[in-house]
């Protein structure tokens, strides 16, 4: 496993611009292990250009696990690279179980899910961290600004933790159209609809100053993977309600037995989630912003 | 550990004989279960206590403890209220401490009494069902939830836990789900007790929200979300009681759950009002949607 942070350019409207942040994606991803199919049709770098136009894919790349299941169950991912809004740059994810070898999802396919931007920016900073068995990033997050860029994929897990063959989980959080996606694709069996909100526990306590730490307590939440039903969580995103944790600071966070290294992104937006009491009077939960697994 | 369904009236708060029967029943049972009464003064006699005929009124009460290996070194005391609530239904308010005066006063940092009652039309002479499921570091009761009467009137409490599930003397941690209260907490044992939480905290699914709330598959596989205490931050969640949604199981069904390795039996109560009307929203829109059909399971074994 591996963490990245990666200064580039938000921006798709310029061909060079595009391929400097695509180039430099693409080959992260394959240095943490996710490695490239062979299906035809995928993006050459050296040739691809950019693109102005909203919400416009200019290509797309194939990848898969590399890790000991992958002779069980693999799963496909097709990244798309493009232009979000004015001439941000963007992504997109969508998991399958298997691919036509020209770039077409078979099997078990889920929800394609947009991961962009609204601004442009000659430099924003990436952060991306990996292993042939998951992928976290947050891409374009700071200094200028503090837009959401997210997007997690990782294995199921069992009661421990451990990996399993039971499908593959999906987190995105992005400012660009206003995508709060979460899904788990199963190997075998129905794909649900995409949630479109992330479920977790937060406090509501002290509405006008949320807040889940108490001197040097801090608590984050887990959101909780569905398809249909709730899955074991995952490791890669966790959330923590307002300003506990500075944006852009580490930290090391319990999860199932062993710690693991957290980055808590920019506090721009937020996957949301509200309650009512019970007399049906609105509480209102605005402020739970993310952390990726970095390490 | 023990599980029992008592068969009671809940007309008790208008009628002296049906409160003594029901008070005793539920008293006798908590010593039974492990939560023995303390020796302080003017605890409530069964034999001569009565109710005044008003709804919303104590009666009389009872300051009981945990008698598990760590009440030695972190013990709380629990102050039952027994009296009525709406018209002239039974009601138990519980209040927790870590020290009384001897005279029945909770002293130090104390929660307010959390009221356990019925909204209007839940009095009635015949028996209903309570359930009830203790030890000694844990109770989980429903007053009478069916044949007749209708509303939930839960409460559950039980010693905060490891990250194995294991007893801590950290705190206690309580779930409410009634008519007139809805919170949940973690009381600790030191340090500054933050209230209560107005609603549960648990991650729902909001898959299909307004026509077919379900955690279930198509496979068959129900799922259940626990909820999770709170007193500032997240604690480990107990045994106590976990939500399901919509019909996924039916009223008064027992299933069994695995909680850190272990499982454990778990009744689904009457499906009459969700403790946690979950309710989530894009956040760049900031349209809304409800999620009022979660419901218990109460920890019966």
């Amino acid at each position: 496993m591996a963490a990245a942070t990666l200064s580039l350019p938000c921006d798709s409207s310029s061909t060079t611009n595009f391929r400097i942040w695509g180039l430099a994606i693409s080959n992260t991803l394959s240095t943490f292990g996710l490695s490239k199919t062979t299906d035809t049709g995928q993006i050459n770098w050296a040739t691809v250009s950019g693109t102005s136009s909203n919400d416009t894919a200019q290509g797309y790349e194939i990848r898969t696990f590399t890790d000991s299941l992958t002779s069980t169950i693999n799963f496909f991912f097709k990244f798309e690279y493009g232009c979000g809004a004015n001439s941000a740059a963007s992504m997109w994810i969508t998991v399958g179980t298997g691919s036509n070898g020209a770039g077409t999802l078979t099997g078990q396919v889920g929800t394609r899910s947009q991961f962009g931007n609204d601004q442009d920016f000659t430099s924003q900073n990436c952060y991306l961290a990996g292993s042939n068995n998951y992928l976290t990033m947050a891409l374009f997050d700071g200094p200028n600004t503090t837009e959401n860029c997210v997007m997690s994929i990782e294995r199921t897990k069992d009661n421990n933790g451990n990996d399993t063959t039971a499908g593959c989980i999906m987190w995105v959080c992005a400012n660009r159209n206003g995508i709060f996606n979460n899904q788990v694709i199963p190997a075998t069996g129905v794909v649900n609809t995409v949630n479109l909100w992330w479920s977790a526990a937060l406090s509501y306590n002290s509405l006008t100053s949320p807040t889940m730490s108490q001197g040097t307590n801090i608590g984050v939440a887990i959101p909780q993977p569905f398809n249909f039903f709730p899955y074991n969580p995952g490791y890669g995103v966790l959330l923590y309600q307002s300003t506990d944790i500075g944006a852009y600071s580490q930290v090391s966070l319990p999860m199932y037995s062993g710690s693991h290294n957290y980055l808590a992104i920019g506090q721009f937006t937020n996957p949301t989630i509200f309650t009512t009491d019970n007399s049906g009077s609105n509480r209102t939960r605005n402020s739970s912003h993310i952390l990726i697994r970095f390490e | 550990m023990a599980a029992v369904t008592l068969q009671l009236p809940t007309d008790g708060g208008g009628s002296t004989a049906d409160f003594r029967l029901w008070g005793l029943a539920i008293s006798n049972q908590l010593t039974s279960f492990g939560l023995p009464k303390t020796t302080d003064a003017g605890q409530i006699n069964w034999a001569t206590v009565t109710p005044n005929g008003s709804a919303n009124t104590v009666a009389g009460y009872e300051i009981r403890t945990f008698s598990d290996p760590l009440t030695a070194t972190a013990n709380f005391y629990i102050k039952i209220y027994y009296g009525s609530s709406q018209q002239t239904a039974v009601g138990l308010w519980f209040a927790i401490s870590t020290a009384t005066d001897g005279s029945g006063n909770l002293i130090g940092q104390q929660t307010t009494p959390f009221q356990i009652g019925y909204g209007n039309g839940n009095a009635f002479s015949t028996n209903q069902n309570h359930y009830l499921s203790g030890a000694s570091d844990r109770l989980t009761l429903t007053l009478g939830d069916g044949p007749q009467a209708s509303g939930n009137t839960y409460f559950g409490i039980e010693r905060t836990k490891s990250s194995t599930g294991t007893n801590t003397g950290n705190g206690i941690m309580y779930f409410c789900n009634s008519q007139q209260t809805v919170a949940n907490g973690v009381f600790p044992l030191t340090g500054t007790w933050a209230g209560s939480q107005p609603a549960w905290n648990a991650p729902l699914n909001y898959y299909n929200l307004s026509s077919y709330p379900s955690m279930q598959g198509n496979n068959g596989i129900i799922g259940v979300v626990a909820p999770t205490p709170f007193n500032f931050y997240p604690y480990y969640i107990g045994y106590n009681q976990y939500l399901f949604q919509g019909s996924d199981f039916g009223s008064y069904a027992t299933v069994t759950i695995p909680t850190y390795g272990n499982n454990h039996t778990y009744i689904t109560l009457g499906r009459w009002q969700s403790p946690c009307t979950l309710v989530t929203s894009n956040g760049t829109t900031g349209g809304q949607l409800v999620s009022p059909s979660a419901f218990i399971l109460m920890r019966f074994d």
